[in-house]
C-alpha cells in the first residue's frame, strides 16, 4: 500500500527518476559491454596462451656462424623452431616479405604451438605442405590448396598451402600494437612441415633468432653476464640456464606482457565511479521530492522503517530497470567491440558469442549500489516530522557576494540565471563536478585517441617517398629505377650500449641531404649534416625505452665492426623500436640489403612491382592502411567510452536543468502572472544552463590534461611516444560538449515552460 | 473595471468533470476594494485567475480594464497582465536568490523599464512598505510578513490599475496579517488602484468596499 503510493509518486516525475535509471544503464552498458567484449577477447588469447605456451625468451642472434648452431641447439630443450626472413611469391607473381618458421623435426612443440584454424595437419612425408597465417592469406588472396613459391636459401621452392594457422604471439593485445597484432601486409608466418625441413634444410639455414651465441673471439661468460643484466633490467626472472661450448640458452619468465588490459579496466572503474556519483546526486534529488509525503505518512503513524523499506524497494526497482536497459546495450556494445577486434586482427575468437554471464554479474553489481541509497533516505527520514511537513528551508543564505555588482550590466533574465548559480553555489558545484567528470572522460578519450592516430599519421606523412623497394637477392636490378626519383638506403645490424645497458637496432642510412625524407620526420633535434659522421638519430620509442636525451653518447657497433661512440643529435618518429639513423659513411663496408626509397606515380610503381627482379615493393599506402588498421581498433574502443561519457554528461545536465526548472515552477509562474513574457524565464534558464555547462567545462580542462598525460606516460612505458598537441581540440571538447548539451536542452526547457499551467503552478508551495 | 456575464469554468481531469463556475455574473467598479469570499473549493481562486488573465473562461464574457478576456489568446492575455495587473500570492513566490530590491527590480526590468528607473522605483516601493534598510536581504533572511511586503512592493512597483491578491494574509499570523491589510488599504487609497482579493480573513473582509460571495458556482454581492 505504502509501496504503491511511493511508486505512483515516483513515476509521476520522470525528469527525476529517469536520470537514476539512465545512469545505471550507462554504467551497466560500459561495464557489461566493454567488460564482456574485452573479456571475450582476453579469454580467447589466454586460452591460446595456456594451450600453446608463448616462448619465454626470444633472442636475436647476430652474426652467428651457421654450421654448428643447430646441432648445439638440438641440446637446448627449450628451442624448437627458428625463423628466417624471406620472399614468398603467390601464383599471381606478387611477392612479399615473410617470416618463415621452421620446426625442429621430431620435437613436440613445447612453446608457441600454432593452432590450426582450417585445413589439414602437415602429414609425415608431406614435403611441400605449409601452413599460413589466415590474415596473410586473406590479404594476399590465397587459400588452402594454392601454391606459393618460397625464395629462401636452402629451403626455397614451390610449396602448397595445407592449412591456416594462428600463433599466440600474434594475438596478445598490447599497447605496442605494431609488435603484437598480425599486421596486414607486413608479416606472415609460414609453417613448413618437419619433412621439408629435414630433407632440404640439412641443418644449414641461417638462424635469425633463437638462442644466444658468442661472437667469434668473444668470451661466452661476458656475453652471458651482459645478457643477464639485460634480462634483469627488462624485468625477467631468470630460471634455468643451459650452457654449451659456444652457446647458452636461458629459460626465464616474465608475467604477461603489460597491455591495454591494465588501462581499460581502470577506465571502466573511473567511469563506474562517476556514474555512481551522478546516480547518487540524482537519487538525492528524487528522495528530496518525497520529503513531504514522508512527513504525511509519519503524521499518520507509519513508522520510519516501513517508509525507508518502501523507498529502497522503489530505488531497487529503478536500478533493476536501468540494469536491464544497460544489459541490452552492453550486449550490442560487446559484440561490436569483438567484431571490431576481429576486423582489425583477423583473429577468430575461440569462445563463441558473448554469453549472458557478464550481464548477471552486472545485475549483482548494480544491486550493490542500492544500500548507498540509504544515505539520502536516512538523511531525509532522520528529520523530525514537522520539518518534513514544512517546505524546504531556503537554500540561499549568508551575505551577498560582491559579484552581484559585476552582473548588474547584464540583461535582467541573464542576470537572474547567473545569480541562481552564484548565490547557491553548493548545488551548482556538485552538479558541475559530476558533469565535468563525465565530460572529462569523453574529452580525454577523444583527445588521446586523436593524438594517437595523428601521431601515426604524422609518422606516415612525414615520409615523402611512395614506396620502399627491395631488389631480389642476387639480381642486379638498379637499372629498374631509371626514370624514378629514388634514393638508396643502406641498412645494417647494430649493437648499442648506453650506460651499461645494451640493445640491438637496425641502423639505416639515407643520402645527406635526403630529398625523400622530410624534416617533419624530426621530433626533436636536427637532421644529420654532411660531416656528421660521429652523430646518430634515434627513434622516439627508444628515447622513452632507454631514457635517452640529446647529447647522450651511444656506443654503437655496426655489423661486426668494433664499437664507436656516436652522439645523439636528434629524435625521429619511428614506427618500430630499435631503429637508428647513421651517416652513410658509417655503413661503408657493413651495409646489407639493397633498398631504395622511391618516389613515383602509381602507374610507375605498378610497373616496378611487376618486374621479375623486384623483391618487395612496400607502398606508403599499404603502410598507412596497416597503421590505420592497427590504431583503428584502439581508437574505436576508446571512442565508445567517450561516447558513453558524453551520454552520461547529457543525462546529468539535462536532468539537473529540468529538475531545477521544476523546482521553481511557482516563482516562474509568479513572474508570468505579473506580465513578464515566457521568453524571460526561458532566457534565464538558458543562461543558467550555459553557465553551469561552462563551469563544468572549465573544471573538465585540468582533468583532461591530467588524464591525457597519464595515458601518455602509460603508452611511453610500452615504448610509444604520443605527443599531445591538441589544445584546440581539448578546449573545444571541454567547453563545446557541455555547452552543446545545454543547448540541446533548450527545446525541452521551452516546452516545459509552455506546458506548465500558470494557475496550477501558482497553487504549489515551494 | 471588471464586468463578467455568464462565466463558466469546468475542470476536467480524465472522465471526471468538476464544474466550478456555472454562469457567474459580476461587476467591480474602478477604485473599489473588492473581497471575494466563499467556502473552500467554491471557486474563489478560479474566479481570480480568470480576472487576472491567467486562464480563459470556458464560456461567458469577461471584460477587464476594457480588454475582452473571453476571446483573448495566450499572447493577448500576457499583454493584458503586463499592462494592467499586479499579483500578490499567499505563498509569496519570491525568487529566493534575489534580494528584496532585486525581486522588485527584476519584474520592472523584465517589463522593459530602464535599470536606473527600476532601481529608483524599487527602493521607493520598498520604503513605502516599510522595508528601508532591508533592501539587500534575501527572502530567506526576511520574516514571513516582510516577505509578503516585498511581494506587495513587487506587485505595485509597476503601478498596475488592478491589484489581485489570493489570500495575501493566509500564511501570516494575525498581527502580521493586520499590518499587511493596513498597508494594502493605505497604498490603494494613495494610488487609486482597484483591488480584488480572495480571503478567509475577517480583517480583510472588513477592509473591503465590496464583498462578493461565491456559492454553487454563482457570485452574489453580499452586504459589506
Ligand atoms: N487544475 C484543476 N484541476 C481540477 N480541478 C481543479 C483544478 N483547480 C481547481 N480545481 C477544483 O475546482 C474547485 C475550485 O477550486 P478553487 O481553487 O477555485 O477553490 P477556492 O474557492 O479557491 O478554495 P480555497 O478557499 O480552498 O482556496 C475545487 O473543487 C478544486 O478541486
Ligand atoms: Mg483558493
Amino acid at each position: 500500500m505504502i509501496l504503491a503510493a511511493v511508486a505512483r509518486h515516483v513515476l509521476r516525475a520522470p525528469a527525476r527518476w529517469l536520470p537514476v535509471v539512465l545512469l545505471v544503464a550507462v554504467a551497466v552498458a560500459v561495464y557489461g559491454g566493454t567488460g564482456g567484449g574485452l573479456r571475450q577477447i582476453e579469454r580467447s588469447t589466454d586460452q591460446l596462451y595456456d594451450e600453446l605456451v608463448l616462448p619465454d625468451l626470444v633472442f636475436h642472434v647476430q652474426g652467428a656462424t651457421r654450421q654448428r648452431v643447430p646441432k648445439a641447439l638440438g641440446d637446448v630443450r627449450a628451442a624448437w623452431f627458428f625463423e628466417s626472413q624471406g620472399l614468398v611469391e603467390a601464383s599471381d607473381g606478387r611477392a612479399t616479405m615473410a617470416t618463415v618458421r621452421s620446426t625442429f623435426p621430431g620435437r613436440d612443440p613445447a612453446v608457441d604451438r600454432p593452432r590450426l584454424m582450417a585445413g589439414d595437419p602437415l602429414a609425415a612425408g608431406d614435403v611441400d605442405g605449409v601452413w599460413v597465417d589466415p590474415r596473410w592469406a586473406e590479404e594476399h588472396g590465397v587459400s588452402i590448396g594454392d601454391s606459393l613459391h618460397l625464395e629462401l636459401p636452402l629451403i626455397g621452392g614451390d610449396v602448397v598451402i595445407r592449412g591456416l594457422a594462428v600463433y599466440p604471439d600474434h594475438l596478445l593485445t598490447s599497447a605496442d600494437e605494431s609488435a603484437t597484432m598480425p599486421v596486414p601486409g607486413t608479416r606472415a608466418v609460414i609453417t613448413l612441415s618437419e619433412e621439408r625441413l629435414f630433407r632440404r634444410l640439412m641443418w644449414r639455414t641461417p638462424v635469425n633468432r633463437l638462442a644466444v651465441k658468442a661472437r667469434e673471439g668473444q668470451d661466452l661468460d661476458a656475453v652471458q653476464s651482459n645478457v643477464s643484466a639485460l634480462l634483469d633490467e627488462a624485468g625477467f626472472e631468470v630460471g634455468r640456464v643451459e650452457r654449451g661450448d659456444e652457446l647458452f640458452s636461458v629459460v626465464c619468465h616474465r608475467g604477461r606482457i603489460t597491455t591495454m588490459r591494465d588501462t581499460l579496466p581502470a577506465m571502466v572503474l573511473v567511469f563506474q565511479g562517476l556514474a555512481a556519483l551522478g546516480w547518487f546526486l540524482a537519487l538525492g534529488r528524487l528522495i528530496e521530492q518525497w520529503r513531504t509525503s514522508a512527513g504525511t505518512l509519519r503524521a499518520f503513524g507509519i513508522g520510519t522503517p516501513r517508509i525507508a523499506v518502501a523507498w529502497l524497494v522503489v530505488v531497487a526497482g529503478l536500478n533493476g530497470l536501468g540494469a536491464l536497459l544497460g544489459a541490452a546495450t552492453a550486449r550490442v556494445l560487446g559484440s561490436s567491440i569483438v567484431a571490431s577486434y576481429q576486423q582489425a586482427t583477423g583473429f577468430p575468437l575461440l569462445l563463441g558469442s558473448i554469453g549472458w554471464g557478464p550481464t548477471f554479474e552486472v545485475l549483482a553489481f548494480t544491486a550493490a549500489w542500492v544500500p548507498f541509497a540509504l544515505v539520502p533516505v536516512l538523511r531525509t527520514l532522520s528529520q523530525p516530522t514537522t520539518a518534513l511537513l514544512n517546505p524546504r528551508a531556503s537554500s540561499v543564505h549568508g551575505t551577498l557576494p560582491a559579484s552581484s555588482r559585476l552582473l548588474d550590466p547584464l540583461p535582467p533574465a541573464v542576470r537572474l540565471g547567473l545569480l541562481r548559480i552564484v548565490r547557491a553555489p553548493g548545488l551548482a558545484l556538485t552538479t558541475a563536478v559530476s558533469i565535468a567528470g563525465t565530460v572529462g572522460i569523453a574529452a580525454s578519450m577523444w583527445v588521446f585517441s586523436t593524438a594517437h592516430r595523428d601521431n601515426v599519421e604524422a609518422m606516415l606523412t612525414a615520409r615523402q617517398w611512395d614506396a620502399v623497394w627491395v631488389a631480389r637477392p642476387g639480381s642486379d636490378a638498379s637499372d629498374l629505377l631509371d626514370g624514378h626519383r629514388w634514393e638508396p638506403v643502406a641498412t645494417a645490424n647494430a649493437r648499442l650500449a648506453f650506460e651499461g645497458r645494451r640493445f640491438e637496432a637496425q641502423a639505416v642510412a639515407y643520402p645527406i641531404p635526403s630529398t625523400l625524407q622530410s624534416d617533419a620526420w624530426m621530433v626533436e633535434g636536427r637532421p644529420l649534416g654532411p660531416n656528421d659522421t660521429g652523430d646518430v638519430l634515434v627513434g622516439t620509442r627508444d628515447r622513452t625505452a632507454y631514457d635517452l636525451a640529446l647529447g647522450d653518447e651511444l656506443s654503437v657497433s655496426l655489423g661486426s665492426a668494433e664499437p664507436v661512440p656516436l652522439r645523439i643529435v636528434g629524435f625521429v618518429n619511428a614506427f618500430s623500436r630499435d631503429q637508428i639513423v647513421v651517416h652513410p659513411r658509417a655503413l661503408d663496408g657493413v651495409a646489407t640489403g639493397e633498398l631504395a626509397l622511391v618516389e613515383s606515380d602509381e602507374a610507375g610503381l605498378d610497373a616496378l612491382a611487376r618486374s621479375p627482379r623486384t623483391g618487395v615493393l612496400l607502398r606508403r599506402d599499404d603502410l598507412a592502411r596497416t597503421a590505420r588498421a592497427v590504431t583503428g581498433n584502439f581508437v574505436i574502443t576508446v571512442r565508445i567510452y567517450g561516447g558513453l561519457g558524453a551520454i552520461a554528461a547529457w543525462v546529468l545536465l539535462t536532468s539537473a536543468l529540468l529538475t531545477r526548472l521544476r523546482d521553481r515552477e511557482a516563482q516562474t509562474a509568479a513572474l508570468s502572472a505579473l506580465g513578464l513574457p515566457a521568453g524571460f524565464a526561458f532566457r534565464a534558464a538558458l543562461a543558467e544552463g550555459l553557465c553551469l555547462a561552462l563551469i563544468a567545462g572549465l573544471l573538465a580542462i585540468p582533468l583532461v590534461y591530467a588524464s591525457c598525460t597519464a595515458f601518455q606516460a602509460r603508452f611511453a612505458e610500452a615504448g610509444m611516444y604520443v605527443p599531445l598537441h591538441h589544445d584546440a581540440l581539448l578546449l573545444t571538447l571541454c567547453l563545446g560538449l557541455p555547452l552543446g548539451v545545454a543547448l540541446t536542452v533548450a527545446p525541452a526547457i521551452l516546452r516545459h515552460l509552455r506546458r506548465t499551467p500558470l494557475a496550477a503552478a501558482l497553487s504549489h508551495r515551494e | 473595471m471588471v464586468h463578467g456575464r455568464g462565466l463558466v469554468r469546468t475542470y476536467r481531469s480524465g472522465p471526471v468533470e468538476t464544474p466550478v463556475l456555472q454562469g457567474a455574473d459580476l461587476d467591480i467598479e474602478a477604485g473599489s476594494f473588492a473581497v471575494i469570499v466563499g467556502p473552500s473549493g467554491s471557486g474563489k481562486t478560479t474566479l481570480l485567475n480568470l480576472i487576472g488573465g491567467l486562464e480563459p473562461p470556458d464560456a461567458g464574457t469577461l471584460q477587464v480594464a476594457g480588454v475582452d478576456l473571453g476571446r483573448a489568446d495566450d499572447a493577448a492575455r500576457q499583454a493584458f497582465r503586463r499592462a494592467h495587473v499586479g499579483w500578490v500570492f499567499q505563498f509569496f513566490h519570491l525568487l529566493p536568490v534575489l534580494t528584496a530590491a532585486e525581486n522588485v527590480r527584476v519584474v520592472l526590468e523584465g517589463l522593459g523599464v530602464s535599470k536606473r528607473e527600476a532601481r529608483d522605483s524599487a527602493s521607493e516601493m520598498l520604503a513605502r512598505v516599510g522595508l528601508s534598510g532591508k533592501e539587500d536581504r534575501l527572502p530567506g533572511q526576511l520574516s514571513g510578513g516582510e516577505q509578503q511586503r516585498v511581494g506587495l512592493a513587487r506587485a505595485l512597483a509597476k503601478r498596475p490599475p488592478l491589484l489581485l491578491a489570493d489570500e495575501p494574509t493566509g500564511s501570516l499570523d494575525r498581527r502580521l496579517g493586520e499590518d499587511i491589510v493596513e498597508l494594502l488599504t493605505a497604498l490603494v487609497a494613495e494610488t487609486r488602484t482597484t483591488v480584488v482579493t480572495v480571503t478567509h480573513d475577517p480583517k480583510v473582509v472588513r477592509a473591503g468596499t465590496e464583498v462578493l460571495e461565491i456559492r454553487d458556482g454563482r457570485v452574489s454581492r453580499s452586504s459589506g
